[in-house]
């Protein structure tokens, strides 16, 4: 019995799912800091475009990524519902601006399809797979691409 | 090395660190101005490191450390004299063992093999000829050291052995062990007896004194005057064949007071200084009595490895015991210092960084609440207590600031030696003078400084200071002189570096810029002579080798002042061909906090490195001119380059992907300037010789800002240096001047070449 609970318990994801664009997308919970209200971003002129700025979390200086305009979706208008993700990732924090997060979610791994371009128009490289919740389908993203600086060898 | 030993690693490295530097500092000036203070201070620094790099087992060092100290010893007792050959022989033998604890810090242990060094050492101690005799006669002198050749560390000392009360007679055995005669014993016994209390002087004779024997002489009939010597060190016949350096010593016994007794001897001409010291209190641990401490090195030595019937008494045991804690400094000193990881402050001054903000913030919030509120007791004392939160924060800064900082001799101590070499490698006598090494500046800024002063100090060795006889036909003195003068100036650190040679000559470095293809013989033309001189700063100029028959200067002068714009430094430089040149450089006296100018550009916050602020000017558009497709104004009669931070980040097209919020801040920013045409706000600023106007909205004031690095993500922004947190918790951006200042000469060339 107790063997049987710790193996579906391994072979479950915890998503934070979040939407961008009309999609359901998700990161691995265990890369997330923490999510926080959009607050005021102080741009950095002559930095890379897909950075929008900086902002002040407790102290410390942290670089935001327009999530949109990263995964090459169209910009939209800043709502109160917007958020910004706040991902750890080699040694780097980073917040990523999302249109609003939904919430965490269980998924099987089972259930992870490897991406494919029939399902959406996103760069591969972002994208680590595919997976059903119910009806909808989540895009689980893969941070170490989304957040490499240096897309040129994409 | 065993794992016991690993644990003492840290310290052994750090010690050894300090003695070789004391060592390479004290070798130099010995090779200039012998004195016997300095030879008894670098015979001790051998002697630690030989003592410690045994006790951790790395033999190597310790043999090599063992032939120094034998150099020091025969110096000392003027054996052998200061030369050329030994200062070369001792800095090889202090090289290797740099090598060897670069190594042991780097791996534990070292495989260098020092058998070269060792020897060469030993020859120049055998090469010498003796000044005194080897084995001088025993009986002639009341106390003396007598000592075997070859074996330097097997030897008492007058002072040592008189502190030794006379229990058994010790005979001069062939060990070399100096003691007070039979007669000189019996003395001491008397006059210990009779009441009388026994000093120990040393007396130290005026370097430029021409006969010391006379002096010395005088100084003994003078205390024969009043009390009766016992013992002097070296022999009173050496010390009448003048076979000393500029100190001696005497055991004297005498009713009168230390400070008579010193007054009698100083009052003496060409008596510098006389330490006198009761013999007693060589064995108490709380005095400092360096001239004896270091004395009693080798008697502790000899009654470790032989003990010598009749030495081994209850005062020779404590005098051991002294020994011990005075080479390991005094106990008491030990305990008012402690060794405190780096990082650790590194993290505390970053908590103090985060403190500054909050308690802007919190005044901020006050004064917020006033505004909203009705005035009422609670708000009041919010107000005092936020007040006392920043007189608190402040000095605490302070001190953390303070607790951080170094004296800049931890730089320059490295350069004597360098200036020295590189003399002696390029034929030139030169004189290096240090000021100010004690001045204080932040661990962070001294990490970085070194390498930019070398460099500068190459420059004015190898291209400033001519040939001794270039300078003899010139009618100046043989050396040259290069002085390194560092000094506090308000919020800043003023580092001179000057020299009297043959300076820098506008005219060829014109040319030389013209053919060179930097400037337009028009241009060198309008140039002044200090713009001129200042062209050796520019990239063009970095070869050396072409020009250096005529210009001088110019090896990588470049790169010397980006390093130092790095780290927020202006660099400065006069020269008067003929004269000589000096470079002056402005340093911030930390890189983690910088007074900055906030100014508001599109509706953000920047801030200016106030270092490199001139001057902030108000004028009125009409007074901008375009001269060769760049903005200028006439400011008393110059004409300075305006440079629009908003071009130059490009602002107006960023501000169409901001948010909402920056956007409409833009968009009212972009409709004020069309419209009204208002006044324009410059601040001057100066990136070492160029000065250009920066044109901004508004200017804010100036603050203390605490310096962020964007991080790697962000990487590196030309144009920016770093982000601060203001007071209401917003990003404001360091502006980079020079990055700017870069930026806006290309892409000006840029739009004219288009």
């Amino acid at each position: 019995m107790a063997a049987a609970v710790l193996e579906v318990a391994e072979r479950e994801e915890q998503l934070v799912a979040f939407h961008l664009a009309n999609e359901i997308y998700g990161v691995d919970i265990s890369a997330i800091n923490e999510i926080i209200r959009l607050r005021e971003i102080t741009q950095i002129p002559r930095a890379n475009p897909d950075i929008e700025g900086v902002i002040n979390l407790r102290g410390k200086i942290v670089p935001i990524l327009d999530l949109r305009r990263r995964l090459g979706l169209p910009a939209a208008e800043r709502t109160g519902v917007n958020r910004i993700i706040v991902v750890e990732n080699g040694g780097c924090t980073v917040g990523l601006v999302v249109d609003g997060v939904t919430g965490v979610l269980r998924i099987a791994d089972t259930s992870i399809e490897p991406p494919s371009k029939l399902i959406c128009s996103l760069h591969e490289a972002y994208i680590r797979g595919v997976g059903k919740v119910g009806d909808k389908l989540v895009i689980l993203l893969n941070m170490d691409f989304v957040l490499k600086v240096d897309l040129s060898e994409l | 090395m065993n794992d016991d030993m690993s644990q003492y690693l840290g310290v052994f490295l750090d010690e050894a660190n300090e003695q070789m530097e004391l060592l390479e500092r004290d070798i130099l000036v010995l090779e200039q101005q012998p004195s016997m203070e300095l030879l008894q201070g670098i015979f001790r620094a051998a002697h630690t490191l030989k003592g410690s790099s045994r006790a951790m087992g790395f033999t190597t060092m310790g043999e090599l450390t063992h032939a120094m100290e034998d150099v020091f010893d025969k110096l000392r007792h003027g054996e052998i004299t200061v030369s050329g050959e030994l200062i070369n022989a001792l800095f090889d033998g202090l090289d290797a063992l740099k090598e060897m604890k670069d190594q042991v810090a780097a791996s534990g242990s070292t495989t260098l093999d020092a058998a070269r060094q060792t020897a060469r050492l030993r020859a120049s101690l055998e090469a010498m000829p003796a000044a005194a005799p080897a084995a001088p006669p025993v009986a002639t002198a009341p106390a003396k050291r007598s000592r075997a050749s070859g074996a330097p560390r097997t030897k008492k000392k007058a002072s040592s052995a008189a502190a030794a009360p006379p229990a058994g007679p010790s005979t001069p055995v062939s060990g070399g062990t100096t003691i007070l005669t039979a007669t000189a014993q019996m003395s001491l016994q008397e006059a210990i007896a009779a009441n009388y209390s026994i000093f120990c002087l040393t007396v130290q004779i005026a370097h430029d004194c021409v006969m010391k024997s006379v002096r010395a002489l005088m100084v003994l009939q003078a205390l024969e005057h009043i009390g009766s010597i016992l013992a002097t060190t070296p022999g009173e016949e050496e010390l009448e064949n003048e076979e000393f350096a500029f100190a001696f010593e005497v055991v004297f016994a005498s009713q009168k007071d230390a400070e008579t007794i010193r007054g009698r001897v100083c009052h003496i001409t060409e008596i510098v200084d006389a330490l006198v010291v009761p013999w007693a209190q060589t064995s108490d641990l709380d005095t400092p009595v360096p001239q004896l401490k270091l004395e009693t090195i080798p008697a502790m030595s000899d009654t470790g490895s032989e003990p010598a019937a009749g030495l081994e008494t209850a005062h020779a045991r404590e005098a051991e015991e002294a020994t011990k804690s005075t080479g390991s400094r005094t106990g008491s000193a030990q305990a008012q210092t402690v060794r405190v990881d780096v990082a650790r402050l590194d993290k505390l001054l970053n908590l103090v960084g985060e403190l500054v903000i909050d308690r802007t913030r919190i005044a901020q919030l006050g004064s917020q609440l006033e505004r909203a509120m009705q005035s009422n007791d609670v708000l009041e004392s919010l107000n005092e207590t936020s007040a006392h939160i920043g007189r608190i924060t402040d000095e605490l800064q302070e001190e953390i600031m303070k607790a951080r900082m170094l004296p800049i001799d931890n730089v320059f101590n490295r350069f004597p030696r360098m200036v020295r070499d590189l003399a002696q490698k390029l034929g030139k006598e030169i004189n290096f003078e240090i000021e100010g090494k004690e001045t204080e500046l932040d661990r962070s800024v001294i990490e970085v400084i070194g390498d930019p002063l070398i460099h500068m100090l190459r420059n004015s060795v190898d291209h400033g200071i001519e040939t001794p006889e270039e300078r003899e036909q010139t009618g100046k003195p043989r050396a040259g002189l290069v002085s390194l003068r560092a000094r506090h100036e308000e919020n800043h650190i003023v580092l001179e570096i000057e020299d009297d040679g043959k300076g820098m000559n506008p005219e060829t470095l014109r040319a030389s810029a013209i053919k060179k293809g930097i400037l337009t013989p028009e241009a060198a033309a309008r140039m002044s002579d200090r713009e001129a001189i200042n062209l050796i700063f520019g990239s063009g100029f970095s070869m050396a080798k072409t020009v250096s028959e005529v210009s001088g200067r110019g090896v990588g002068m470049d790169i010397v002042r980006s390093n130092l714009q790095k780290l927020g430094a202006t660099i400065d430089i006069e020269s008067k061909w003929g004269h000589g040149s000096t470079f002056t450089v402005k340093l911030p006296l930390t890189l983690a906090i910088i007074r900055g100018l906030l100014v508001r550009v599109n509706g953000s916050v920047y801030a200016l490195p106030l270092v490199s602020v001139v001057e902030t000017l108000r004028i009125e558009p009409e007074e901008v001119h375009v001269v060769n497709h760049r903005e200028v104004i006439v400011q008393r009669g110059r004409t300075l380059p305006i440079v629009r931070l908003r071009d130059v980040f490009h602002l107006a097209d960023a501000a169409v992907c901001a948010s909402g919020v920056e956007s409409k801040a833009a968009a009212r920013g972009e409709g004020r300037r069309r419209k009204a045409k208002p006044s324009l706000y410059l601040v001057v600023v100066g990136a070492a010789e160029k000065q250009v106007g920066l044109v901004v909205d508004t200017l804010i004031g100036e603050q203390e800002v605490v310096i962020k690095a964007l991080g790697k993500f962000v990487g590196d922004i030309r144009g920016i240096s770093g982000a601060t947190i203001l007071g209401d918790g917003r990003v404001a951006l360091i502006v980079d001047i020079n990055g700017i200042i870069t930026i806006a000469v290309e892409e000006k060339g840029r739009a004219y070449a288009a």
